[in-house]
């Protein structure tokens, strides 16, 4: 896939043809080790600590930086394992920043699955009110505070649809039903209905923490979507194809792109000019060769996506051929 | 006189970081979007909160004191969902005034809602919150009886309790920006909805 890209010169199709898969056979690993664990796929009681995932833990970070202080102090140092996770974050961040949202996270993977069911939205959605377009920032931060102050991951504990098949803290019948209730609405909507009703990557684009999360950190990552102003004819493709919102008509006429842009490429394969392509630099691109800041792009997002598939994709692509073989055997 | 405030200083210190988390959800989501651009302006905002708090305590403190044995911590679980509710109500209106302001009904609530009193009404609400910290005083107050003593030891505990909320002004550089604002706005909405779901549900 990774050749199809740079063979073709098309990011969008091949990159899409790998999330989908990363994020399915995430589903079904995640599944199965449940499986293994308990001998059921959909839990209730048995599990009894909430499976900590990227979203939560940044949407809790707060929390961890708490039970980091309190393990200090005491000299817990098997209370430490956060720091791994952080070091490992901090490494992905700084050679992917913001483009782990589309090349390696599971969510992202299966709206960008529902937005490609159709060639063309039923419903055409371009613009978010402005009043919305920091939705995801505003989340994070109630999510922080929230947590905080319960001492849970709020947005694990009631908006997260992968949820709906694990286990809870919470014992009371009446709360666990109403976030029953919360994670089926969320993944409903926002992950298969809204993206495949209007090929935009709703949960990604609206609500996930994670994805402001990563747009304030990843300003690290010197990777960036940069508009040729002399190559623009205005014609407003790569807004129609932006599946996040992140190119919108007021910030095209100054060529600028939104922080939350998770380099997804498909704007520049929808680009009739070429105007828009990766680039490096901070503030402003570095004056390279044409091609190479896509190439390096190129390369640390199929290094960091295809070292993370490495964990789980092969496993389940051969268990299911292992499956399918028996059937037939 | 002197060792009542000195107790009740202690106590607020020894209890205080509970009083920022109560505040903090709050808090942090109003000063952004309310996006006062300098320090100063954001200290009155605390201060005036504080003032709100204090009007909460002293109240409290006077009327417990007053009342004696009469008030039992027991009434505590619904008031504390009562003080929530209004509080978490009170945000979720002005965040949703500020960002709707043109709605009709954003425009007109806009009109008639004293939001310059905002913060000492939020002060107010958090402050007869009857949280953990609260209870352990009121359960002080109800040994020490009496109007004035009630009210001393209040104010020894508010001031013991405020110095965990001097550490809000550190977002100060951050709120006169924009999009901060908005995400501030938005954080409001969110952690209003939030709380008054909570205390609907008791
Ligand atoms: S698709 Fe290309 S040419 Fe058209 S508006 Fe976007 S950047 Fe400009
Ligand atoms: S601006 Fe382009 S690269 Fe960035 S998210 Fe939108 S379509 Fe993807």
């Amino acid at each position: 896939m990774a050749s199809r890209v740079f063979v073709t010169g098309r990011i969008s199709r091949w990159r899409s043809v790998f999330f989908i898969i990363l994020a399915w056979a995430f589903i079904v690993q995640f599944k199965a080790n449940l499986i293994g664990l308990t001998g059921r796929a959909f839990v209730t009681q048995d599990i009894q600590e909430v499976p900590y995932c990227h979203i939560a833990i940044a949407s809790s970070f707060l929390n961890h930086v708490y039970q980091q202080y309190l393990a200090l102090m005491s000299g817990a140092w098997q209370a430490w394992s956060p720091l791994t996770w952080g070091a490992l974050w901090l490494g992905i961040t700084l050679v992917l920043g913001q483009a782990w949202c589309s090349w390696a996270c599971f969510y992202g993977g299966l709206d960008t699955g529902f937005a490609r069911l159709r060639r063309k939205p039923l419903i055409k959605w371009e613009r978010v009110p402005k009043a919305l377009r920091d939705l995801p920032a505003g989340i994070l931060v109630a999510m922080l505070l929230l947590s905080l102050v319960a001492l849970k991951p709020i947005f694990c504990l009631w908006a997260c649809p992968l949820k709906l098949g694990t286990g809870f803290l919470d014992p009371n019948n009446t709360t666990r039903i109403i976030q029953l209730g919360m994670f089926a609405t969320v993944g409903v909507v926002f992950l298969i209905v809204l993206p495949w009703l209007t090929k935009k990557r709703a949960f990604c684009g609206l609500i996930c923490p994670f994805g402001a999360w990563q747009a304030f950190f990843g300003q690290v990552n010197p990777y960036r979507v940069h508009i040729k102003p002399e190559a623009c004819v205005q014609c407003q493709l790569c807004v129609k194809a932006c599946p996040t919102f992140c190119i919108d008509q007021e910030g095209l006429k100054q060529h600028q792109v939104s922080p939350y842009c998770n380099r997804c490429g498909e704007c520049m394969d929808a680009c009739p000019t070429g105007a828009i392509d990766y680039a490096v630099g901070w503030r402003k691109p570095f004056a390279l060769a044409p091609g190479v800041a896509r190439i390096a792009f190129l390369l640390s997002a199929w290094l960091v996506a295809g070292a993370v598939s490495l964990l789980f994709v092969p496993e389940v692509l051969l268990k299911l051929w292992r499956w399918v073989f028996s059937w037939f055997a | 006189m002197v060792r009542l405030i000195a107790e009740g200083w202690l106590l607020g210190l020894s209890t205080g970081p509970y009083c920022l988390g109560a505040c903090m959800p709050f808090m942090i989501p109003y000063l952004f979007a309310e996006g006062r651009p300098t320090w100063s302006a954001n200290a009155r905002v605390i201060g005036e909160f504080l003032l709100g708090r204090f009007l909460a305590y002293l109240l409290f403190g006077a009327g417990v004191g007053w009342i004696g044995g009469w008030l039992k911590p027991h009434l505590t679980q619904q008031a504390a969902s009562l003080a929530l509710g209004a509080t978490a109500a009170l945000m979720l209106l002005y965040a949703l005034v500020k960002s709707l302001p043109h709605w009709t009904l954003c425009a007109w609530a806009l009109r008639r809602l004293p939001m310059v009193r905002m913060p000492v009404a939020l002060g107010f609400l958090i402050g007869i919150n009857i949280c953990p910290p609260f209870l352990v005083a009121v359960a002080r107050l109800l040994q020490v009886g009496g109007l004035t003593s009630g009210a001393v030891f209040f104010l020894g505990f508010f001031a013991g309790t405020s110095l965990y909320t001097l550490p809000l002004l550190g977002v100060s550089p951050l709120t006169r920006v924009p999009r901060f604002q908005r995400i501030g706005t938005l954080s409001a909405v969110l952690v209003g909805g939030y709380y008054l779901a909570v205390a609907l549900r008791g």
